[in-house]
């Protein structure tokens, strides 16, 4: 074999001496031949043919005629993924969606009188930002909410004169789930920062235990001292767990950190909680 | 044909010849501008894939937001590299199969400058904020006119070249390559117009764009990359195409299907129901046309291995056609509308779709027959053969990672964006993972273009190699594999 | 190579066929667009063409009152009276916001007299409050 950089011996006429030194990579070239006339493999044949029944798969997806009622499905509901279980809207983590309900409760019935920063009116209203008894035991705080409360507190200021807070479940539209939220806004919001949530479950205890209540119309700080100074019993909620924003139950997901399967109506371990939120007095 | 004379074929050798000076600068600029705007989009896909899985990189940058950083990575290597490479492919191949010198090289120059000129001022317009936000047009309204005019400088000269060639029918690479020079001015114009001059519906615009973006691919790289594959395979191996027949059903067939393919991206916007189904189908079909170039690039490559294994040129154009091949199989598969469509529409795997063939395909079909006419036109030939196999090597291996890697993170990541009880960030960080590889993959294809365009510089100032025997890829053991093949 | 097959004059035409070629989309989408004037079908149509020549009457006659010379003239008077009412800054404020940088440098300046101790809120009864939905507290 001939080194790279050695001249091939330069014969015949001039042009072809020409041709080699000007154009060798040129002169090694042939000209193109002609295509042939093979026959084209059955392979080729089925290959594009399945290439074919998959475009007319596509096509035939698109319905009938691309017709449009085909199509489009009138009162269509989302169908849940494969392996899950509510329908409904996308599940939020609970606290997001427990706040969201309370900030619409709030919203409507508490900031008329507590106002919008939570820091109520002097002697008329008081403030719930720091409240010891809103961020205290549920069980109180949920009372007073459902039942209003009037007369001296425990430093004796008298809020509101005689009438005092009324209750808020006076009409009876009051639901757990807005009284759920509520509570878990109040204690996370304003610059309270409690962090656990009161789940609805809380809640529905609250209203059988009001409608237990052996005194009627507003409490007052006795009662509450006497009898209320406990957290609501139901299973604590973890602020990440997702629920379903419209009925605040947990569904089944899987959040990042939490990646075993857990049933629908099994509610996560919270976390280690701070004193005095779990343990009932 | 087989009988000429030694004086007619060196006739032949000279005027090739004298064909490639003249082409010398055209080529040469436009393989050199090109490579340089591949490098910068190289480096620009780097930024914007460490950003996916990072995106506190940079972030106190606006220039460098992914936004921006993708955008321009995407319109340098479509329109910076792919568009300068496919006029460097178009003034070779028709000039060489029209037998006619060039005679604009001063206009085509011009032009050229002009086309970096217009690249350059996007590009900054993109980083600056301008840009349009529409894929593959991000471009400033301002440049599509001037990219257009300069276009047409460039190119009508093959076109003369072609009417006035001698007497005799055209090659299937001239149907190929004058077909696409006829389709990329007719699918920009209107793509152009309707979105940046005519008011119009906003929801299809998107899809008009989806639809450009279908068609830049199909219509204009496809044909350049398969025009260059079907002289580059029966030059290097000296075999002529299997079937005539198939070469023209496949030229036929991607001229009515690929103009319907490209609305699938838009399945379930409110556009009229049958166009994403139309595209979907469309972008399926394409395999024929590409698997029947395929097979008939691949038989004559696959029959006469010893060249393969030699020449860089057949080697390049080998792993083209098996990119072509998987990214049709992927089109026929991914876009199923019930099943894989929701997985692939708006993740990685579009991107990777992308890729697979502007880097995988074409580029590669474009780096063989580069190494095949750049030793023509310079009349050196290549200097090391080392920086070819590591070209060819890192490409390989880097492109092979971004195809995998999106395709089955793309998947993933869309199902589980499917899955509307997961937060999306799930679907985020299942992807973040297979982001970090296509990053490492970027790395690699950044190296091998920097192997590719030191070469290539070292080759375009005339430092190449003098000498009559090509630079191979191994030391060929065999004469008559020489003999045969045209390295 | 056949001369009359290659010549300046094939070039020329090819050159004008090839760029009329490029530009065959511009012109079929031209054509398109021009028949594509909407024509009124429905009710909604024909009332919104009467609506959109009143208001392009009242965009006219609008545009008929408002002068831009008259504008232009103005402009440099306009100038002159903002200039001249432009405040002056003062240097003993009267009304200084709380907390504002002005007030810290004022306290600073001169420390605030002790504060009179704030008269306690007056209990208020309850027409005070809003309207409760619940029962009034029963009166001990």
């Amino acid at each position: 074999m001939s080194l790279p950089n050695q001249k091939p011996e330069l014969e015949g006429t001039d042009i072809q001496r020409r041709a080699a030194r000007e154009a060798a990579a040129c002169g090694r070239e042939k000209p193109i031949a002609k295509p042939g006339s093979a026959p084209i493999s059955v392979w080729v044949l089925a290959a594009c043919g399945l290439a074919a029944v998959s475009a007319g798969a596509i096509l035939g997806g698109a319905g009938k005629g691309f017709d449009y009622n085909k199509i489009f499905r009138d009162g269509y509901v989302r169908t849940p993924p494969p392996g899950g279980s509510d329908e409904g809207p996308p599940p939020k983590a609970a606290m997001d969606a427990y706040m969201a309900r309370g900030k619409k409760v709030w919203s409507s019935k508490c900031i008329t009188c507590h106002q919008a920063d939570g820091k109520g009116q002097g002697d008329n209203f008081p403030s719930l930002v720091g409240s010891a008894w809103a961020l205290g035991e549920t069980e109180r705080f949920s009372m007073i909410v459902l039942n209003g409360l009037h007369g001296p507190m425990s430093t004796g200021k008298i809020y509101s004169g005689a009438s005092g807070m009324p209750s808020q479940n006076a009409t009876n539209d009051l639901k757990p789930e807005d009284l759920a939220g509520v509570m878990t806004y109040v204690r996370n919001n304003f610059g309270n920062t409690k962090g656990d949530v009161v789940t609805v479950d809380m809640a529905k205890a609250a209203f059988s235990i009001s409608a237990k209540r052996t005194k009627t119309g507003q409490t007052t700080v006795e009662e509450l001292t006497a009898e209320h100074v406990k957290d609501l019993p139901g299973k604590p909620l973890d602020p990440k767990a997702m629920v379903n924003p419209l009925t605040l139950m947990p569904v089944f997901a899987k959040t990042a950190p939490d990646a075993a399967a857990a049933k629908k109506d099994k509610t996560p371990e919270a976390p280690a909680p701070a004193a005095g939120t779990t343990a009932p007095k | 044909m087989s009988s000429d004379t030694p004086i007619s074929t060196a006739q032949d050798a000279l005027t090739r010849s004298g064909i490639d000076r003249s082409l010398r600068h055209p080529v040469m600029f436009f393989l050199m501008s090109g490579s340089a705007w591949l490098a910068i989009s190289m480096l620009l896909g780097l930024i914007s894939s460490v950003k996916i899985h990072n995106p506190d990189f940079m972030s106190d940058c606006a220039t460098m937001s992914l936004g921006r950083v993708y955008a321009a990575h995407v319109n340098t290597l479509v329109y910076g590299w792919g568009m300068q490479a496919a006029f460097a492919m178009i003034l070779w191949l028709m000039a060489r199969l029209s037998g006619k010198e060039c005679s604009m090289i001063g206009s085509i120059l011009t032009a050229g400058h002009l086309w970096n000129i217009g690249i350059a001022i996007g590009v900054v317009g993109i980083l600056a904020g301008f840009g349009t936000g529409m894929p593959w047009m991000e471009f400033p309204p301002f440049a599509w006119p001037v990219l257009l005019v300069a276009y047409a400088v460039i190119v009508i000269g093959s076109f003369i070249q072609f009417r006035v060639r001698p007497e005799g029918g055209a090659m299937i690479s001239q149907w190929y390559l004058l077909a696409a020079m006829i389709w990329f001015p007719w699918v920009y114009l209107t793509a152009n117009i309707l979105l940046h001059c005519i008011p119009g519906h906003p929801v299809m615009a998107a899809g008009i764009n989806a639809w450009f973006k279908s068609g830049m691919v199909f219509l204009f790289f496809t044909p350049v990359a398969l025009g260059t594959v079907y002289y580059i395979t029966p030059k290097v191996t000296g075999l002529p195409i299997f079937s005539n027949q198939l070469a023209k059903i496949g030229f036929w067939s991607l001229a009515i299907i690929a103009p319907w393919a490209g609305m699938q991206k838009l399945a379930g916007a409110p556009i009229p129901i049958f166009l994403p189904y139309v595209g979907g189908a469309a972008t399926a079909l394409i395999f024929i046309p590409a698997c029947a170039a395929a097979v008939n690039n691949l038989r004559s490559i696959l029959a006469n291995r010893e060249t393969l294994a030699l020449s860089p040129a057949l080697r390049f154009t080998f792993a083209g056609l098996i990119s072509l091949v998987i990214l049709v199989i992927c089109g026929v598969f991914l876009n199923l509308p019930n099943s894989t469509l929701k997985a692939s529409q708006f993740s990685m795997a579009g991107y990777s779709a992308e890729i697979l063939a502007m880097y995988g395909f074409f580029s590669f079909v474009i780096f063989g027959a580069a190494y095949f006419i750049v030793p023509r036109v310079t009349r050196r030939e290549w200097l090391s053969r080392r920086l070819i196999r590591w070209h060819f090597l890192f490409s390989v291996y880097g492109i092979i990672t971004v195809a995998a890697v999106a395709l089955i993170g793309g998947y993933l990541q869309g199902t589980d964006q499917e899955n509307w009880e997961l937060p999306w960030m799930t679907a985020a960080q299942t992807g973040a993972a297979y982001a970090v590889a296509i990053t490492f993959a970027w790395c690699m294809i950044l190296l091998s273009n920097f192997f590719f365009f030191i070469h290539l510089t070292l080759m375009w100032l005339r430092l190449g190699r003098r000498g009559p025997n090509p630079t191979l890829l191994t030391n060929p053991h065999a004469a008559d594999a020489l003999d045969s093949a045209a390295h | 190579m056949d001369p009359t097959r290659d010549n300046p004059i094939i070039r020329f035409t090819t050159f004008w066929w090839g760029i009329g070629t490029f530009l065959i989309f511009a012109l079929l989408l031209a054509v398109v667009w021009s028949f594509n004037g909407k024509t009124p079908v429905t009710l909604e149509d024909v009332v919104a063409k009467a609506r959109y020549e009143t208001r392009a009457k009242v965009d006219q006659a609008q545009a008929a009152e408002l002068s831009q010379d008259a504008i232009k003239a103005a402009m440099p008077e306009m100038a002159k009276k903002l200039a001249a009412a432009k405040p002056a800054p003062v240097e003993k404020p009267d009304q200084v916001i709380p907390d504002s940088p002005t007030a810290k440098k004022l306290a600073a300046a001169n420390p605030p007299p002790p504060a009179a101790p704030t008269p306690p809120a007056p209990v208020e009864s309850p027409s005070s409050t809003p309207p409760a939905t619940g029962q009034d507290a029963p009166k001990p």
